[in-house]
């Protein structure tokens, strides 16, 4: 809590140094990794060196060049350039996933600690039954439901993600509204709406920001493993999960570029989003 | 007659019991009391004899399972029978309260300035408006720098400090009713004489009505208009203060009393109350104060004394016709 109620203006050098202290050097070198991989997505379509679905058939299969730092994929296309855009969908919809899951999650589980009763009861047991059921389900009968692409699965794995957080931090909040401050506020005549916008989100943020970016990690890898199932982005768009597939191919063809740099992206992100999760929250439940 | 700010009837708390299927805990036992318009009461007790319990119901504030019968009218309307809108509109409006540790009841990750304005916000005053509201409620506490204070944290303010803006967000909606639960304990001597005075100024200027609790006898007596003593769960004596302390009425009151170390007194011990002080739920069948008093007789074993008027005291002992003006108020006697 402590270095969250730290004020100070946000210089460069401030942030630096906080991040080192909350982080860690793993930390940080994790964090750093995650920035350079976000904004090379981002800032794909001014970085990368060609176009990512550009076929030069007379070039296919090639290992690492000058031209080609990371080599060619079985159609001759850059294959760095298809993972800086390939991280385009890759994290866009992970990234979704948790944000939508994670506002979706605190709202039940500030409803549930809230409300207590029958509607805690009623929150608690669906989110066990959601719960019960593997993340990679919902993603499959949401594919089922809505059909191929990017979007039907976000869907279902919001769905599967939301349980998560709400039931993290509907204990969180239970703990949290013991404390004397909140029964100090409610007798001051506030609603529970603002209470919750105003005492409760802002001293439970720390915990739910690195409750957030672990799930990323895991969304990462979900998000992928279907679109390796060719249920999620379709080629020729370029997706990690989708090149770790076609490169397995490639592979079988002697060629295993490929499949080696869109699958190291992914344990490398994430990896990354593991680390910092993991020392935000050490940062969190430490003090 | 006017009607009075706040009056409780017959309140009786009980928790839940400790083993299951065990019968429920009574904590405060039919407690009669009332708060005039502007006038402050001080509610006194040790550890445990429900003044605190008392405080919060006012408020309807109860943890889960504790059930409370009786009525507590504010103003004329039962505080237990108010449904959620109505209770939140006075808990907004008309019934401020101040706790006893201030550190944990103000939120330590937001500022001063949040917590002081954000009720004035919520009942729809403007941002910059709330800010110079906050900043005359601190000037008013003794706070002069209010605009840096408001920019601080909790945690860059001393306790007395802290209880001041505690106080002074009580002010904020401008309530009728004070409830003060020990404000003053968990700070220094020199301090809580300045929290004292400044609660004693606001409350002349804003005719405010105050409960004070305390288990300061002293300070109760000192600084309120009338006090009332509880022991048990139950009320043993209210008087005026100045009264009380000249000539209590209730042998609990006046052991408290002697009890008290005088300054101009060399003590190799003090007196005390034999025993130890027992909750509403294990009061024997008789006077509450009973197996403690070195007044009683096989009477008081026999039924529970009611409270009874006596000119404008309230008193419960059964003995109370025969002890009055011989109970010690002071060391060494009553004529010390």
């Amino acid at each position: 809590m402590t270095a969250v109620a730290e004020a100070g203006a946000p210089t460069g050098r401030n942030v630096a140094s906080r991040a080192l202290t909350v982080l860690g050097v793993g930390g940080t070198v994790a964090l750093v990794i995650l920035v350079v991989m976000l904004l090379s997505a981002v800032l794909a379509p001014w970085l990368a060196p060609y176009d990512p679905n550009y076929p030069d058939l007379m070039a296919s299969l090639q290992g690492p060049s000058a031209a080609h730092p990371l080599g060619t994929d079985a159609l001759g296309r850059d294959l760095l350039s298809r993972l800086m855009f390939g991280g385009r969908t890759t994290l866009l919809g992970p990234l979704l996933v948790i944000v939508v899951s994670t506002f979706v999650g605190c709202c039940l589980a500030f409803t549930a600690s809230w409300r207590g009763g029958l509607t805690d009861a009623v929150i608690s047991r669906l989110i066990e039954v959601l719960f019960s059921i593997p993340s990679i389900v919902f993603a499959l009968v949401a594919v089922a439901v809505l059909g191929v692409g990017l979007l039907p699965v976000v869907a279902g794995l919001i769905i599967a993600y939301t349980p998560y957080v709400a039931r993290v931090m509907r204990g969180a909040a239970l703990r949290e509204r013991r404390l004397p401050y909140i029964s100090a506020v409610w007798i001051q005549g506030r609603s529970g709406i603002s209470i919750t916008a105003r005492q409760l989100v802002p001293n439970l943020r720390p915990l739910i920001v690195a409750q957030a970016v672990s799930a990323l990690g895991f969304a990462v890898v979900d998000v992928a493993a279907v679109s390796f199932l060719g249920l999620g982005v379709q080629p020729p768009t370029p997706d990690w999960g989708l090149m770790v597939k076609s490169g397995l191919d490639s592979a079988l063809r002697g060629q295993p570029t490929e499949v080696i740099v869109a699958s190291l992206a992914i344990v490398l992100f994430v990896g990354a989003v593991t680390v910092v999760g993991d020392r935000l929250g050490r940062g969190v439940t430490g003090r | 007659m006017t009607l009075r700010l706040l009056s409780i009837h017959t309140l009786t708390i009980t928790v839940p019991a400790t083993e299951p299927k065990g019968p429920r805990r009574t904590v405060v036992d039919r407690v009669d009391l009332h708060v005039e318009r502007g006038e402050s009461l001080g509610l006194v007790g040790e550890s445990g004899s429900g003044k605190s319990m008392t405080a919060r119901a006012v408020l309807g504030l109860f943890a889960p399972g504790v059930e409370a019968t009786g009525r507590i009218e504010f103003d004329g309307v039962d505080v237990l029978a108010m449904r959620q809108p109505e209770l939140q509109r006075v808990r907004a409006s008309r019934i401020a309260m101040v706790f006893q540790d201030p550190r944990a009841h103000i939120n330590p990750v937001r500022s001063v300035g949040d917590f002081m304005t954000e009720g004035m916000r919520d009942s729809g005053v403007s941002r910059v408006e709330a800010g110079r509201r906050a900043i005359a409620l601190l000037a008013e506490v003794g706070i002069d720098d209010g605009e840096r204070r408001l920019a601080q944290f909790p945690h860059e303010l001393s306790g007395g400090l802290l209880q001041r803006v505690m106080i002074a967000a009580a002010l904020a909606m401008q309530p009728d009713l004070l409830l003060a639960d020990e404000p003053t304990t968990a700070l220094d001597v020199t301090t809580q004489s300045e929290v004292m005075t400044i609660l004693a100024e606001v409350r002349r200027e804003r005719g405010l009505a105050m409960l004070f609790i305390t288990h300061d006898l002293e300070l109760a007596a000192a600084t309120c208009d009338r006090t009332a003593v509880m022991y048990a769960g139950r009320i043993m004596e209210v008087q005026r203060s100045t009264s009380l302390q000249q000539a209590p009425l209730h042998p609990y009151t006046s052991g408290l009393l002697v009890s008290r170390p005088d300054i101009d007194l060399v003590q190799r011990r003090l007196q005390v109350i034999p025993g130890r002080s027992v909750a509403a739920f294990e009061a024997p069948s008789g006077c509450a104060f009973e197996p403690r008093c070195s007044y009683a007789q096989a009477d008081c074993r026999a039924g529970e004394p009611e409270l009874v008027l006596l000119g404008s005291a309230e008193v419960r002992c059964g003995r109370v016709d025969e002890l009055r003006g011989t109970l010690p108020h002071a060391v060494g006697g009553p004529d010390a």
